[in-house]
């Protein structure tokens, strides 16, 4: 294969690519370019609503939205839930990663236990519904953020458990070690070393673990009424006014962005976090 | 291995295992007795209550004659019945025609999904495996959809596949309003958002396999087919496994598109399982079905992960 | 200060079974080396010193302490890892403080102290920076920094040279006696390098397969291996082992090899006729074409290896290639004969089935 050739290909890969890239990045951009549209020419924009060239972009629906206390407790329930539920998860679950890397345990092995917390995110939380909502009740704690957190905390805990495990199952155990002889507890050992050393994947867990807590929806519409999150305030409006453009995109986009940007800082983690620490990306 | 004190070990397990088993293997048990009863909710009225009336100020209204407005507010509390009723509720699902379609669907819904989100991932990964210009940013651009919140994007694309002024209403395909199209529609939202998952764990099994293999293969032969089929598809066939697995898992708890794109209809032809349980657990107030419905579908998704296990145990060594 | 004593110990990981027995005394201040090939037990036997490994049956005591039960950090000892081990997060100065925080020391004390291990190891202008920007050597030190500073009653070193080139390597055997002999604490150094068991110790372990094949020090070692294990283990090139038995001639003992070739023993030597033995001796004890030697041997130069103003030369006694480390001689070249005969003084005797020295 001659140079000539070799670039013509990269140049015919790179327009097949960028075209797939375009398709897949289009609803995304469309939302995005109602959002910014005058309410009454949602529906006259022609192209694929570039700013300035197929309209003139207005802020406007934003401040609007954004100017009603349903958004803003929407945008803090949801924030609340989501931190709150990481950080639960992190306390809980970063302990039993490094167990988990570190000790051997006979019955049941490691890798079933391992397993098991994994099924938490693989097995259809329908069934547990039910009995969360009756339980939920009875507790006390139905429609309370607190019940929410309880309950985002189990399910996105598998999350820290397998992606920062490979992260401590990385780590030389010389380090554990030295701090042990040097007059380090376990615990001192776990905290002083071998923590600030998975800093970088725990923080990648906790971005998505808060993305998953964000996102939910099937727990919230169970178990929220009156305190609701992002995905509730999405929908309210939506069926009473039916089909206005501008009006659910600056919706989806308030819910969205947050998201996204934590979609690219997680980047590298990704594919381990996803797979649940099965491929390492 | 560190010699480690036993309590030790316990004290850092313990904690994430008792929170997980308190919160996900006993409502599963509760919702397993669920299954055999009958649950009665209601709302009982236990008293009256006249409370003030307030104005915005937070202070108490009063009438012309300087009484103070009240008004009468009906205490209510949600009880709770069980009756013991065996199989029966398992008896009426495993009949119900609406339950089967719901199975039906979802089950087609997660084979196609599934079989285009591979073949689309592995294609992508492939193409973006080879030189080409920009692809860092493209990448980026790729991966957004994962991460955004399944419900809204199914009001995103509920705006995109619009038959009368979206921006694909010039196909003329009445993709929300016919009961053949709106399930597609579904899964063309399924497959937005995970296709780039699918593409960025290939990608990054594509990227670990070394040079070398793949150059010695080229000494071997021509084809880029027979290398495709030969030494690339064998090398990430336990990948491509796995992804399987996790995408037929997740996919099957469809739920949160539908709730908001298509809300089961048009009538009932994009009716998943999950959204079924919900509204008979929910708006028909039967406990009883949406746990036996979902117990079903909790076997059903049981039973294809244990087809796994052998090969999970090896993924956790 | 205190004596080290190990007592019997046995270590097992599941059923396999790697060490047998151990007994060691090693007194206050002494500098022991534990030397073995790979998988010979040795850094498990540090690692249970240091607590970091379970100890199935026997005892270890330091003064008059059974440390058995004790956590590492109990223990009054220090380590330094094969690879370093140092914490990747924290400056060089952080590093060498850490067992210090770790036991709360006030924190002026700290700073003098590691001041004074960092001048000690040359490390001043390094105190400040993160041990991914240090050279090997520098690590190294850093290590040593981290295990002095604390003056522990003992220093535990697991193969600390062996991820550094040969030149760096024999700097730091020399500093590393400096330090011992500023500091004067009891230390165990594991290595599989008989050269830096037999030029830093001053009591060499020598395991083998989870047995103590023998303890003395560097000069007991060459001179008198108790077995042939030791012989060949301790001394480069090794000593020559050659089979075969003894006979009688003209009133004299000589041994047999294979071949027929005979070599003159020593008279006093405690041996019957036609008794199976092993005939050792090193390279570097033959005399070689001395005209007054009736008893010598003929060889052929199989090759010849120049080492300087040395030459090792290898040649066949039967079937068994033998090593002789001599003076550069041209008569030494490939093909040539030449008459060899082991000095009298230093044969070593082995019993041919158990090993053992005769």
């Amino acid at each position: 294969m001659n140079r000539n050739q070799g670039s013509l290909l990269t140049s015919i890969y790179t327009i097949i690519a960028l075209g797939i890239t375009m398709i897949f990045f289009f609803p995304l951009w469309w939302s995005f370019s109602n959002s910014l549209r005058i309410p009454k020419e949602t529906f006259t924009v022609t192209g694929v609503g570039i700013p300035f060239i197929n309209f003139t972009p207005t802020l406007g629906n934003w401040t609007h939205q954004l100017s009603f206390p349903e958004a803003h407790i929407a945008l803090y329930n949801s924030s609340f839930i989501a931190v709150v539920s990481t950080a639960l998860a992190i306390i809980v679950g970063l302990p039993a990663a490094y167990a988990l890397a570190r000790f051997r345990f006979r019955f049941p092995p490691n890798k079933d236990i391992t397993i098991w917390f994994i099924s938490q995110r693989v097995l259809p939380p329908a069934a547990a519904v039910v009995p969360f909502f009756v339980l939920w009740n009875m507790l006390g704690i139905y429609d309370t953020k607190f019940g929410m957190i309880i309950v985002q905390t189990t399910f996105i805990m598998p999350f820290v458990v397998v992606i920062v495990r490979q992260t401590f199952l990385d780590l030389p155990i010389e380090l554990e070690e030295a701090a042990m002889v040097d007059g380090a507890t376990h615990i001192g050992a776990f905290l002083k070393v071998a923590v600030p050393l998975s800093v970088p994947a725990i923080a990648a867990a906790s971005l998505i673990m808060f993305t998953f807590a964000w996102n939910d929806y099937f727990f919230v519409s169970v178990l929220m009424m009156k305190n609701f999150t992002l995905p509730i305030y999405i929908a309210g409006g939506v069926d009473s006014r039916g089909v206005q453009f501008w009006f659910i995109a600056v919706r989806t986009m308030i819910a969205v962005i947050l998201p996204l940007i934590l979609c690219l800082l997680a980047q590298r983690y990704i594919v381990r976090g996803l797979t649940l620490g099965a491929v390492k990306g | 291995m560190i010699r480690w004190d036993k309590r030790i070990k316990l004290l850092f397990l313990l904690p994430a295992v008792i929170w997980v088993l308190a919160l996900t293997i006993a409502p599963l048990f509760f919702s397993l007795y669920l299954s055999f009863t009958d649950v009665k909710r209601e709302v009982v009225i236990t008293g009256v209550e006249e409370i003030p009336i307030l104005d915005k100020d937070g202070n108490p209204k009063t009438r012309s004659d300087g009484s103070i407005r009240t008004k009468k507010v009906k205490q209510k509390e949600l009880q709770i019945k069980y009756d013991w009723v065996g199989f029966k509720k398992y008896k009426r699902v495993v009949n119900d025609q609406e339950y089967q379609d719901a199975a039906k669907f979802t089950f087609i819904y997660v084979i196609i999904s599934v079989f285009v989100e591979i073949v689309l991932g592995l294609f992508l990964a492939f193409l973006f495996n080879r030189r080409i210009y920009g692809r860092g940013f493209m990448r980026s651009l790729m991966i957004l959809p994962i991460f955004a919140t399944p419900f809204a994007i199914g009001f995103m694309f509920f705006t995109i596949l619009f038959e009368v002024s979206g921006p694909l209403a010039w196909m003329g395909i009445p993709f929300l309003s016919n009961h053949n199209w709106a399930p597609f529609s579904v899964m063309l939202v399924d497959i937005w958002q995970w296709t780039p998952f699918c593409f960025l764990v290939f990608l990054a099994a594509l990227q670990g396999i070394p040079d070398d293999l793949i150059e010695a293969a080229t000494l071997d032969t021509k084809s880029a087919y027979k290398i495709w089929t030969s030494v690339i598809l064998p090398l990430l066939q336990p990948i491509i496994v796995l992804v399987i697995l996790l995408r037929v898992a997740e996919s099957a708890k469809l739920y949160d598109y539908i709730a908001s794109l298509t809300k089961g209809g048009p009538g009932t032809a994009t009716q998943s399982v999950s959204f079924l349980v919900f509204n008979k657990a929910f708006k028909m107030n039967d406990f009883g079905y949406a746990s036996a419905g979902s117990f079903l579908m909790l076997i059903v998704v049981m039973i294809f992960v244990m087809l796994f296990f052998t090969r999970l145990r090896k993924t956790y060594e | 200060m205190a004596d080290l004593t190990i007592n019997n110990v046995n270590k097992f990981y599941d059923k396999t079974q790697v060490l047998f027995d151990v007994n060691l005394s090693i007194k206050d201040g002494e500098f022991i080396v534990l030397v073995g090939p790979s998988g010979c037990g040795k850094s498990t036997l540090l690692r249970m010193i240091a607590g970091l490994e379970d100890i199935n049956s026997g005892e270890i005591s330091l003064g008059n302490k059974v440390i058995n039960q004790l956590a590492p950090r109990d223990r009054d000892v220090s380590m330094v890892f094969q690879n370093y081990a140092l914490y990747p997060h924290l400056s060089v100065a952080k590093n060498i403080g850490f067992s210090l925080r770790m036991r709360k020391v006030e924190k002026s004390i700290i700073d003098k102290k590691v001041a004074d291990a960092a001048e000690m190891l040359g490390l001043t202008h390094l105190l400040s920076r993160l041990p991914r920007n240090l050279s090997g050597g520098e690590r190294q030190r850093v290590a040593m920094g981290r295990a002095i500073v604390r003056d522990p009653e003992v220093f535990l070193f697991d193969e600390p040279l062996s991820n550094l080139d040969a030149k760096l390597r024999v700097m730091m055997r020399n500093q590393i006696k400096e330090i011992h002999y500023e500091v004067k604490t009891t230390t165990v150094y594991v290595t599989h390098d008989q050269i830096e068991a037999m030029t830093m110790a001053d009591k060499i372990v020598v395991l083998n397969g989870g047995i103590v094949e023998q303890v003395g020090s560097p000069d007991e070692l060459y001179d008198n291996p108790s077995n042939t294990f030791v012989a060949s283990f301790i001394g480069s090139p090794s000593m020559n082992q050659i089979h075969g038995k003894i006979v009688s001639e003209k009133g004299k003992k000589y041994f047999q090899s294979k071949d027929n070739s005979l070599f003159l023993l020593p008279e006093n030597a405690n041996i019957s006729e036609g008794q199976e033995i092993i005939y050792g001796f090193r390279p570097e004890h033959v005399d070689i074409n001395q005209a007054a030697s009736d008893d010598a041997i003929n060889l052929t130069v199989k090759v010849d290896q120049p080492t300087g103003s040395q030459s090792l030369v290898f040649a066949n006694v039967g079937d068994q290639e033998i090593c002789l480390d001599v003076p550069k001689s041209h008569l030494l070249k490939p093909g040539n004969e030449f008459k060899m005969s082991p000095q009298l003084d230093n044969i070593h005797i082995f019993d041919s089935e158990t090993g053992k020295r005769i």
